[in-house]
């Protein structure tokens, strides 16, 4: 019996090992992947998961036509009249042209910026709702939520700038905007409206603002209160509350120096110029490949897309009377084609007045950095705003003149402007589009102040455009909510067809 | 509890005794019979007879009956009616009706199973030429398909077990070998394929046990929903040590090769293709070069792809067991070469399997068994994934045209790249590789070390409970070597490519368990196990690989390029933590009962969703024990009605971390990131399957006839599959898996065992299985109408919908070609008739009017065109012993299913490719032909189903195959002093013949692999092998 007793023992002992050795191997954890627990046990976790948002701005998604924030750049500039398609190419960005891809909610760009901007809420969400639980300096738990409140505002702020109505001053501005995410779950949320949104966009960089005060950043793909004050201009710009975007544009320039000629000639690639805000940073052993934004607006990158359809000015801005011959900007673009001074390979298809404006590394390499916010929007934002208030125009003449002054490479070629009233508006919104070009302002520019789009009379090849008009107003002015959205959200709501 | 149960046999073997002497004897040639054991019924006591069979026993007063059980002899029970003295004659069984068969955690009489078991045992498979032991299982059992998917050896078949039970997940049964689940599917990276299961020697097998039902299995919980096999290694048996060889060697081939036109009948049909499509962009005819000898070219590529390979296979055994230790000692060596050449399997193996009683309370056991397998393919093209390889030899075979050499009349290969040399002829770059250069420079090599282990500790305190603990590994080591050559084919853009990939997959598991069994008042027998088990399972990889050689001396990783890339790999870990418990009660061998529990851990699941409940219960009545039934004894010797009812899981659709929010890592800049990758569900549970079975099963005239009857339904719910997410939550993918999917299979099993003839000199045993089988998806994802299935990631060939089968072959129809035009005619959605001519600008014109119609789209006009999944199944098996000769035939047959003839597609395609002889000899010329191969056009790739899958190309699969035949002799009285007690030589046929109407290779085929959304195609693979063996057994 004492045998028995014994070995009864022993099995009772190992069953209870059994039992109590295993509840933390239950809990088994990746070590080539990190869980959403771990990422947010420090702030040095968390601002990996920070860094991974800078790193969405230039991901390739689906395909190479997806790329980070340079391809809704590109398709914002692609529904405007400034940006000229010299041919079919191989074929990317065709639809976008002609103003059939964001009316389509199938299509890939149609559903890309949605796509995108939501996946970059999300990341921010994640840090945002998790970030004040992780042990680490408070100073570093406000530079990563800083930064990802300003993520989640400027992506609904792209967002409703493409899919929602657009903002109209002095009105309930009930109509539909984009659904708010402020949480990560599995429910998809219904539209609110577009004074929602922005409201939430104003109340996100005003807590950015404050969390980001004293932030030196490494870099400049990094976010700073200078780019916090930059999206609140926009912002105020697009609500068309003057007042606040001139006073935000001086807020956010404060600090930063205008391009010398040669770097404004330099190729658009490196941030950093003393006048970039805001802008990736691709290091050389991180290829693009053909997605960079490089693939499609350089002059010099050997991809098919460059090679056969070289993007190019509209000749009518371009060849405005408002702008000196030796203004720097006009130099970034050759009437003739020819740019020489590229030596660029005879496979490379020439047409007059394409863009030199952005220079990949080289003909084989398609990187660069990607610009999001400079200092010349800024006086612009500032300009226009001063201007459009009333009673301003001299503070909108010195602000646009600080820049045309910046731009004119012979000095004596330089007549500051008198301009008031709507011949100053006109002379900046000239000037704004001039300098921006490419840089994925005219779509937004155009709908925010209720313009019509008018594509005559310039190099516009009207088989590739085929959309020469648009008035103001128009439905097509909304992208479609992508299928995907409306199939798998039951709150959704579609935009006019 | 277990103390209750301690107290309660304590207390039963106290009091008086008697004492009972007696001889047994056997019925056959009347010797005494020695070992066999006498019990007392109802309770633990019992004694053995010895050398002389003579017994001695003391047995408690008032017990009325002796039981006599001896392997081999049927159980007698013999009332002592106050004897001292009681003799027996035990008869033998004749007719197996004793036989045990191994449970999860035991063994059972086969009769007293009331769940659906098929049992196969391991010399039924032992000398099949094959790599595992899972691909000779095919019609041995019924409920069960094996799907040999082609000839390449160490191709892993596709095992169902009662029909698809999962979507996204396996639908491959648990295996199980001694007592410890081991890695199961393809582990190679390479185009030779591993199968896990090849690491355990067919040879070494005792018995194969397959778990149908939901009562069998569900003591395997969470993943016992696809089935579970047990196998079960051999042991010593008492008696002087038994030295065993098992040796045979033997040859492999091709069979039905496809019959494809020789050079002069390419050019003619070609040009005549060419002079009907003026477009057809050749400047001039095709024509036939000469070779260095001035004669003309006509080259048979399947020449240079396929061989006769030569195999050999060799196993040792030594075993033996005193009363106190058993062993078994195996040694193994399997060498193979494929049909195809550069494939072999080479295997080398040792099991020592130990058990040892260290005294009356404690035994020991050790099973042991290292594996070293080396696997070499080239690229077959017939791997899931690689149909459309134009690597793939499968294709090359039959694709490449014969007035095109290998090599260039300077002895140099025939390349243009990439791609094989033109030799002049109007198609500028043919774009298919020339497989000799391929053949001859690459190697893809996958070798596998293997230990699988279990050390066991069995504690009896008392007679009637075994307290057990088991440990078992399984350590399996991969090694993937894959060099191509910068010479030409796939790494010639690359010039060279060396890809390295080392896995270690670890596993250790650990079982502990309880069990009593004792008889109650002589009646009531039952069987109570408890246990426990922890499993943990380590995956980790490296991958390496360099491109651009700088010295083409070297073809290995180590060697000098130029280029590395990026190294890889991956690393993840999972635990599994389990509790169970089984009752199995009967009262007076009459009644059954049986019920069983298992609470199953799995660390990928979320903290709230970590424990999942399974369990299963049956019933059994043994009719032929009512008395009701003792007129017809005679000739119903044994009657049983069985049903059980269980609700068991799937884990194999759910990752180790599914249930996580995961950041994956990467740079940004030059500084670390983290994105988020993955949003996992944390409500994510179990597939589950409510599985439902009842049988009837029966031994008629003696149990000469014995017969399972089973009807089942299985309910599969929970399926996970990947539910759309809205895209403005900003998940990862957009998607996230759910458990929203259900499925059912039902059908009927019938196995019967016929003892046809059973004299001493004579005698003649059939197995007939039958099996049906229906399955139908129910439901899919919200907002899902279809999964796709894809061959190959190219060709969409299937899909699943609600209302059908999973993985219905989807394709336009057809309706044959028009003999006025010779076009294809397609039908669209609207059931019209459209006529496809290539060289037109109108390509599709309605057959009625001849005006222009819609392009024909598989999207729009495909329809559901059959179902893959066999209707009706199973196999027949024959032997016959004759004195010394035996014979065995061996049956498989699968009816009433549909599969998709990719091959054909290419075989009748218009472009460059060969074709059949069939296409040149009955295509349409002239107006009036009836034909079912359209007019040729050169480049027309749609008319015979390339471009989309057409009905024309999905067959019937209905097959009846000669999967074994066999012939042996026995020396059985061997003079002298060699002390060889048994020597058999024997030849066999393994895939005989197939009888089918199908006009592919083969229909046993899945170019896919295990797959569940695409099965059923048969696409550019290689054919079946047959092979000729011929082997000796020696026993000493």
């Amino acid at each position: 019996m004492k045998r028995l007793i014994y070995y009864t023992m022993i099995t009772a002992a190992l069953s209870l090992f059994t039992v109590s050795c295993s509840e933390d191997y239950l809990d088994t954890l990746p070590t080539d992947q990190v869980s959403a627990a771990d990422a947010f046990t420090t702030t040095t976790n968390a601002m990996q998961a920070l860094n991974g948002i800078h790193r969405i701005m230039y991901n390739q998604w689906r395909n190479q036509g997806e790329a980070g924030e340079g391809s809704v750049m590109i398709n914002r500039d692609m529904l405007g009249e400034d940006l000229v398609m010299t041919s079919a190419g191989n074929g990317w960005y065709n639809n976008t042209y002609k103003w059939v891809d964001h009316r389509n909610e199938t299509s890939n760009v149609d559903s890309y910026p949605w796509w995108v901007y939501y996946r970059i809420i999300a990341n921010a969400n994640m840090i945002i709702n998790n970030i004040d639980g992780a042990t680490g300096p408070q100073a570093d738990k406000n530079i990563i939520k800083g930064q990802a409140l300003l993520y989640r505002a400027w992506g609904h702020f792209n967002l409703v700038q493409l899919y929602g109505k657009r903002y109209v001053a002095g009105t309930p501005n009930d109509q539909l905007g984009v659904p708010i995410m402020l949480t990560n779950n599995f429910d998809g949320q219904p539209r609110n409206t577009v004074e929602e949104v922005y409201d939430q966009v104003e109340t996100d960089l005003e807590e950015a603002a404050t969390l980001l005060a004293t932030y030196t950043r490494p870099n400049k793909s990094h976010m700073n209160l200078s780019v916090v004050r930059g999206v609140q201009a926009r912002v105020a710009l697009t609500k068309q509350d003057w007042a606040s975007a001139a006073s935000f544009a001086v807020q956010a320039r404060t600090g930063y120096s205008l391009m010398t000629t040669a770097e404004y000639t330099g190729g658009f690639n490196n941030y950093t110029n003393r006048e970039w805000m805001w802008g990736s940073t691709v290091i050389a052993d991180q290829t693009t490949y053909f997605y960079s934004f490089f693939a499609y607006m350089s002059r010099n990158f050997s991809s098919t897309n460059i090679r056969g359809n070289p993007k190019a000015i509209n000749r009518v801005l371009w060849n405005d009377l408002a702008f000196t011959p030796t203004d720097a900007r006009k130099l970034n673009f050759d009437p003739t084609g020819a740019h020489t001074a590229l030596a660029l390979p005879s496979t490379f298809s020439k047409f007059p007045y394409t863009s030199q404006k952005f220079i990949a590394a080289g003909g084989a390499d398609s990187r660069g950095d990607v610009v999001y916010m400079r200092a010349a929007e800024m006086l612009l934002i500032e300009a226009e705003a001063n201007a459009r208030m009333g009673g301003h125009d001299t503070e909108a003449q010195t602000a646009l003149n600080t820049l045309r002054q910046a731009r004119e490479t012979v000095p004596a070629n330089y007549i500051a402007s008198t301009n008031t009233g709507d011949a100053l508006i006109n002379e900046i919104m000239l000037n704004r589009r001039l300098e921006l070009w490419g840089e994925g302002f005219r779509f937004t520019d155009l709908k925010r102040l209720n313009l019509p789009l008018n594509r005559n009379g310039a190099n516009h090849n009207t088989a590739l455009a085929v959309i020469m008009d648009i008035p103001a107003g128009d439905v097509r002015w909304e992208w479609l909510i992508p299928k995907a959205e409306m199939d798998a959200n039951k709150q959704m709501v579609q935009n006019p067809l | 509890m277990l103390f209750s149960l301690l107290i309660l046999t304590a207390a039963l073997a106290i009091g008086q005794t008697v004492l009972v002497t007696g001889t047994v004897t056997s019925s056959d040639d009347g010797l005494e019979l020695p070992g066999v054991f006498v019990t007392v019924k109802g309770t633990t006591l019992g004694a053995i007879t010895g050398p002389d069979g003579k017994y001695s026993l003391q047995v408690p007063a008032g017990s009325r009956t002796l039981m006599f059980s001896f392997m081999g002899y049927v159980t007698q029970e013999i009332a002592i009616e106050g004897r001292n003295t009681v003799d027996v004659v035990l008869k033998q069984d004749m007719f197996n009706v004793e036989e045990v068969v191994v449970v999860a955690y035991g063994t059972q009489q086969k009769r007293d199973v009331a769940g659906a078991i098929s049992s196969v045992k391991g010399s039924d498979i032992a000398m099949m030429p094959v790599q595992s032991f899972d691909q000779a299982l095919q019609g041995k059992a019924s409920g069960v398909t094996i799907t040999m998917p082609n000839g390449v050896l160490n191709n892993p078949p596709v095992i169902r077990v009662r029909g698809y039970n999962s979507i996204s997940g396996s639908s491959s049964p648990l295996i199980v070998v001694d007592g410890v689940p081991i890695f199961t599917g393809d582990v190679s990276g390479t185009n030779a394929p591993s199968n896990a299961l090849a690491d355990v020697n067919p040879s070494d097998i005792e018995s194969m046990e397959i778990l149908k039902d939901a009562s069998a299995t569900a003591i395997y919980g969470s993943r016992a929903a696809n089935g579970v096999i047990i196998i079960t290694t051999k042991k010593g048996t008492v008696g002087k040590a038994k030295v065993t060889y098992d040796g045979y060697f033997g040859y492999t081939q091709p069979y039905r090769l496809f019959d494809v036109m020789n050079a002069e009948q390419y050019i003619e049909h070609k040009n005549l293709a060419r002079a009907n499509n003026p477009a057809s962009g050749l400047a001039f005819e095709f024509f036939i070069p000469t070779d260095a000898e001035g004669d003309p070219i006509d080259t048979k590529w399947s020449d240079y792809i396929y061989q006769t390979g030569f195999q050999h296979n060799h196993a040792l055994t030594i075993s033996g067991a005193s009363a106190a230790t058993s062993y078994f000692l195996s040694l193994g060596y399997t060498g193979q070469e494929g049909m195809i050449q550069n494939n072999s399997f080479v295997r080398q193996n040792v099991r020592l399997n130990i058990d040892h009683k260290l005294n009356k309370y404690i035994a020991l056991g050790a099973n042991f068994s290292y594996v070293n397998s080396l696997g070499k393919a080239p690229n077959t093209g017939s791997l899931a994934g690689s149909a459309f390889s134009t690597a793939g030899a499968g294709r090359l075979a039959f694709v490449l045209p014969p007035n095109l050499g290998p090599y260039l009349n300077d002895g140099s290969y025939n390349i243009n790249g990439s791609a094989i040399g033109n030799m002049g002829q109007p198609v500028a770059n043919y774009g298919y590789y020339n497989p000799v250069p391929i053949f001859d420079l690459n190697e893809f090599s996958t070798e596998t070390d293997r230990v699988l282990a279990t050390l066991s500790l069995t504690i009896t305190p008392i007679k009637g409970l075994a307290l057990k603990t088991v440990y078992g590994i399984d350590n399996l080591s991969v090694e993937d070597n894959v060099f191509q050559t910068g010479l030409t084919g796939d790494s010639y853009a690359s010039n060279g490519y060396v890809y390295n990939r080392f896995a270690r997959p670890t596993r250790w598991t650990w079982t502990n368990t309880a069990n009593y069994t004792a008889t109650i008042a002589e009646k009531i027998t039952f069987s109570l196990l408890a246990g426990s088990e922890q499993q943990y399972t380590n995956n980790v990889s490296w991958t390496g690989s360099k491109t651009n050689y700088n010295d083409s001396f070297f073809n290995d990783y180590q060697g000098a390029f130029v280029t590395a890339g990026m190294g890889g790999g991956g690393r993840s870990e999972n635990y599994f933590q389990s509790i169970f418990g089984r009752l199995n009660f009967d009262l007076s061998k009459k009644y059954y009962f049986e019920v069983s529990v298992r609470r199953d851990a799995f660390s990928g699941l979320a903290v709230d969703n970590k424990w999942g409940n399974f369990g299963g219960a049956s019933v059994m009545w043994n009719l032929s024990k009512e008395g009701f039934m003792s007129g017809v004894n005679e000739f119903v010797s044994d009657m049983r009605i069985k049903a059980s009812y269980g609700r068991v899981g799937n884990m194999s659709g759910i990752g180790s971390y599914a249930s996580l929010f995961l950041y994956s890592s990467g740079v940004y800049g030059a500084v670390p990131m983290w994105q988020f990758t993955q949003a996992g569900n944390p409500d994510l549970k179990w597939e589950a399957s409510d599985k439902y079975d009842i049988g009837l099963s029966f031994g008629l005239l003696n149990d000469r006839i014995q017969a399972d009857i089973n009807w089942y339904y299985n309910d599969v719910n929970d399926l996970i599959l990947n539910i759309p997410q809205a895209p403005s939550q900003g998940i990862p993918g957009n998607v996230v898996p759910g458990n929203v999917g259900s499925m059912f299979n039902t059908g009927f099993e019938f196995s019967f065992t016929t003892y046809n003839i059973s004299k001493p000199n004579f005698t003649w045993t059939s197995n007939f299985n039958f099996s049906t089988l229906k399955n139908e998806v129910t439901e899919l994802a919200p907002g899902v109408t279809e999964l796709l299935g894809y061959t190959s990631g190219l060709e969409l060939t299937n899909r699943t919908v609600v209302g059908l089968p999973i993985g219905n072959i989807w394709a336009v129809q057809t309706n044959g070609v028009d003999p006025t035009t010779g076009r294809r005619i397609f039908v669209n959605k609207d059931g019209d008739e459209v006529l496809y001519s290539h060289e037109n600008s109108n390509k599709w014109t309605y057959r009625d009017d001849g005006s222009v119609a819609p392009v024909i789209s598989l999207a729009t006009d495909g329809k559901a065109a059959g179902s893959p999944l066999p209707k009706f199944y199973g196999g027949i098996d024959n032997s016959l012993t004759y004195k010394s000769f035996d014979f065995n035939l061996g049956l498989t047959y699968a009816l009433g299913f549909y599969v998709y003839n990719g091959s054909k597609a290419g075989l009748r395609d218009q472009r460059w490719w060969n074709n059949s002889v069939e296409v040149y000899e009955t295509a349409w010329k002239a107006a009036g032909d009836i034909t079912d191969i359209p007019k040729p056009v050169f480049n027309d790739n749609v008319s015979n189903g390339s471009a989309m899958p057409i009905t024309e190309n999905v067959e019937k699969g209905n097959y009846l195959k000669v999967r074994t035949i066999s012939a042996g002799y026995s020396f059985n009285k061997i003079p002298g002093n060699s002390g060889i007690e048994k020597i058999r030589l024997y030849a066999q046929v393994f895939n005989a013949f197939v009888f089918t109407n199908y006009t592919g290779s083969d229909p046993e085929v899945s170019s896919n692999g295990d797959t569940n959304l695409s099965p059923g195609i048969d696409r550019n693979s290689a054919p079946q092998a047959r092979t000729y063996t011929f082997g000796i057994n020696l026993s000493f």
